[in-house]
């Protein structure tokens, strides 16, 4: 036995890149079975090193993270290699922006508050339902743009997803893309996180892909929302450690199986309050026909799709503060409390064909009363407006070039009733449907709270003659 | 403001991780001791920052020196404001240690049916002076102790090392043998590291063994000022 010598205080390490350039590792943020991700004397700017122990494994490394260096990663928000750490372990620089924190936490946070009876505290603390929704949207967006570009990001965890701390924020950052892989690649990389992984990696069956993506997508999406896991049912969580293991391949069905109740779940927050019907209904291709059928999965660009309509489609409770899915009852389901009905109204979307251009290569013999009911053709978008202005676009919200479509008109409901204002070049216009008065809208004009009976109203955004975009409501 | 409605979520399941610390007297030369108790000191409080969403890892502290005794109840590593750090003194009971070891691994209450396989992890640098072998057998022999990943560090040229070598059952992770007090803090670097990655991404191509990274590779052993 060698004396043992007190040791000397020791500096922080020093890494160098492919360039010569240095970094001072000052604290660690992450470590995984591949490495650890450092924060250096840089802001924003991240190292991480390898964990490889052997020259064969560091060389396998390296080449892995120049390959991912040629990936076209430019413009979206996953941080990853800029430059080759070469000495003394290998690993790669990567920068990421600071005020950021991983996904787990919103779910411990929220999970911790309703196991020590502070009930939803946590999930109202962490940005509730609405901040939840706007930042899945966001994440799917991303990874539905990096699939678009060929490429699957690998292993999806909460882990690695980082997201605004600040509440007023959605952003989102992927880190740790040491395991993006263009689709083509042949199932040969089957990394995962426990209960993140698709059935067919654990089994062994297949390596990464987009469809494997999108099951781990899915997972962290339910387990965001709700705080259950979709394959843990009341069976497997008091079960032995086995009978989750069979679940997490694939073998029991979901806890929300419309017929097969054998891994039904009690607890977790309510479906019915925390996913609104569109979102359960592409939770169900996911875990039950998508579950050993990879290509019953909804792909990211319906994800995000239905995300981001979603996050239209909320109200937020004047009592308890929480943001929840607009119903005709004006309830709150987090604390029952009965909203003021003229808090919201809802805007349902139409497309509307004037009646001249809809005859255009008709028979003669088609009546005028057909012709006036086609006209109108309810799209089944719907947005909620509470107190804050919104923009009405050429597309709705939900649909994946809504960011860069035209606005035509800010509306926004007041104290003082409905503000409508027209964007420049648009032809804005409101018939009442009680009687088809038609009233041109050509600057910021407003419908008043006391004139509010509950009559239909047209919102047509485009030149009469023309097809264009109708919003109805009532007021 | 009205109140915020209550609901149920999973409790995590137990993850137990059981050392069986040799506290006789002659840990306590060459800062064998202090070197053990840092350790533990670091390692529980990395297992109490790890994510509860899975899996809760629980830590039970077995000592023998002079006598063996339960010095930390299985409990909650997130829960532990702080143990008492071990002494050494004393003779090598490690018998009563394995009975008591698997006493605990045998109760249901303290250890539901529902927890992840245990790890257990039996650290020495001498020879035991009581009746070890039919305790040991016993040990072995148990259910939940044929489940459990056992890992085995000799500290120093006078420990058992056959008897280690027995109690160790993963075929990738010989037992580790300690030739200084930096040696046990690499060793239970590497345990933290085994057991918080049981949660974290893992890679079944890559064969996540149990390795103490060798001595002159401490460049992920950082220490952050």
């Amino acid at each position: 036995m060698s004396t043992a010598t007190p040791e000397a205080p020791k500096k922080n390490r020093t890494v160098l890149d492919q360039h010569g350039q240095s970094y001072e590792l000052t604290g660690r943020i992450g470590e995984g079975g591949q490495g650890i991700v450092c924060t250096t004397n840089y802001p924003n700017v991240l190292v991480k090193v390898s964990r490889a122990t052997t020259e064969e494994k560091r060389n396998s490394w390296t080449s892995k993270i120049r390959a991912l260096m040629r990936q076209p990663l430019e413009g979206l928000p996953i941080a990853h290699p800029q430059a080759l750490i070469t000495q003394p372990q290998p690993g790669y620089v990567m920068e990421l922006m600071d005020g950021l924190v991983p996904m787990t936490e919103l779910m411990q946070v929220a999970t911790d508050a309703l196991m020590s009876d502070e009930g939803l505290s946590g999930y109202v603390k962490t940005g509730g339902l609405l901040r939840r929704l706007k930042l899945l949207a966001r994440l799917a967006r991303v990874l539905a743009e990096l699939h678009g570009r060929g490429l699957a990001y690998g292993d999806l965890s909460p882990a690695n997803v980082f997201v605004s701390q600040s509440l007023e924020y959605a952003e989102v950052w992927l880190i740790d893309a040491d395991n993006v892989a263009s689709q083509s690649r042949d199932g040969q990389q089957g990394v995962f996180t426990p209960d993140y992984g698709a059935p067919e990696i654990l089994r062994g069956e297949s390596g990464i892909n987009t469809l494997t993506d999108s099951w781990s997508f899915a997972v962290m999406a339910y387990r965001i929302l709700t705080l259950v896991h979709p394959l843990k049912g009341n069976v497997v969580l008091e079960g032995e450690p086995e009978r989750e293991e069979a679940a997490l391949r694939g073998e029991l069905p979901w806890v929300d199986h419309p017929v097969d109740r054998s891994n039904a779940l009690s607890i977790g927050l309510p479906r019915e309050i925390t996913l609104n019907a569109p979102l359960r209904a592409l939770f169900e291709r996911c875990f039950n026909a998508g579950l050993n059928n990879p290509g019953e999965r909804p792909s990211l660009n319906e994800w995000a799709d239905a995300f981001e309509a979603a996050t239209g489609h909320c109200d937020q409770c004047e009592s308890c503060g929480s943001t929840f899915f607009y119903t005709s009852k004006h309830i709150c389901p987090f604390c029952d409390h009965a909203q003021d009905t003229n808090r919201t109204i809802l805007l349902q979307e139409y497309r509307y064909m004037p009646p001249d251009l809809l005859r255009e290569g008709l028979p003669e013999d088609v009546p005028e009363s057909l012709i006036r009911k086609e006209c109108w053709t309810r799209t089944g978008k719907a947005m909620v407006l509470s107190m804050s202005p919104t923009e009405l676009k050429t597309l709705p919200l939900g649909t994946s070039l809504y960011a860069d479509a035209r606005p035509l008109c800010t509306v926004e409901l007041a104290k003082d009733g409905l503000w409508i204002e027209p964007s420049v070049g648009t032809q804005v216009s409101l018939q009442r449907a009680s009687d088809d008065k038609v009233v041109a809208v050509v600057r910021r004009q407003r419908l008043k709270s006391d004139s509010r009976s509950g009559v239909s109203f047209w919102l047509h955004l485009g030149a009469v003659e023309e097809e264009h975009v109708v919003w109805r409501f009532n007021w | 403001m009205s109140s915020l409605k209550k609901f149920a979520v999973a409790t995590p399941r137990p993850l137990p991780v059981i050392v069986l610390a040799d506290t006789s007297g002659s840990m306590g030369e060459n800062g064998k001791i202090e070197a053990l108790n840092a350790a533990m000191k670091d390692m529980v409080s990395t297992f109490a920052k790890e994510s509860r969403l899975r899996a809760e890892i629980q830590v039970g502290l077995i000592t023998f020196g002079g006598k063996a005794q339960m010095h930390l109840p299985l409990v909650a590593a997130h829960g532990v404001a702080g143990f008492s750090e071990f002494q050494a003194g004393g003779v090598t009971p490690m018998g009563a240690a394995f009975d008591l070891a698997r006493l605990l691994l045998e109760d249901k209450d303290r250890i539901p049916s529902r927890a992840y396989r245990p790890v257990l992890i039996l650290l020495s640098d001498g020879q035991p002076t009581d009746d070890w072998e039919a305790p040991f057998k016993a040990l072995c022999d148990s259910e939940r102790a044929q489940k459990a990943t056992r890992l085995a560090m000799a500290i120093g040229p006078d420990a058992d090392e056959a008897m280690l070598k027995d109690f160790a059952n993963d075929a990738e992770a010989p037992i580790f043998k300690a030739h200084n007090a930096r040696d046990i803090h690499r060793f239970f670097r590497a345990v933290t590291m085994s057991v918080t990655t049981r949660t974290a991404s893992q890679n079944p191509d890559i064969s996540t063994a149990f390795v103490v990274p060798p001595p002159d590779d401490d460049a992920l052993d950082l220490d952050f000022q």
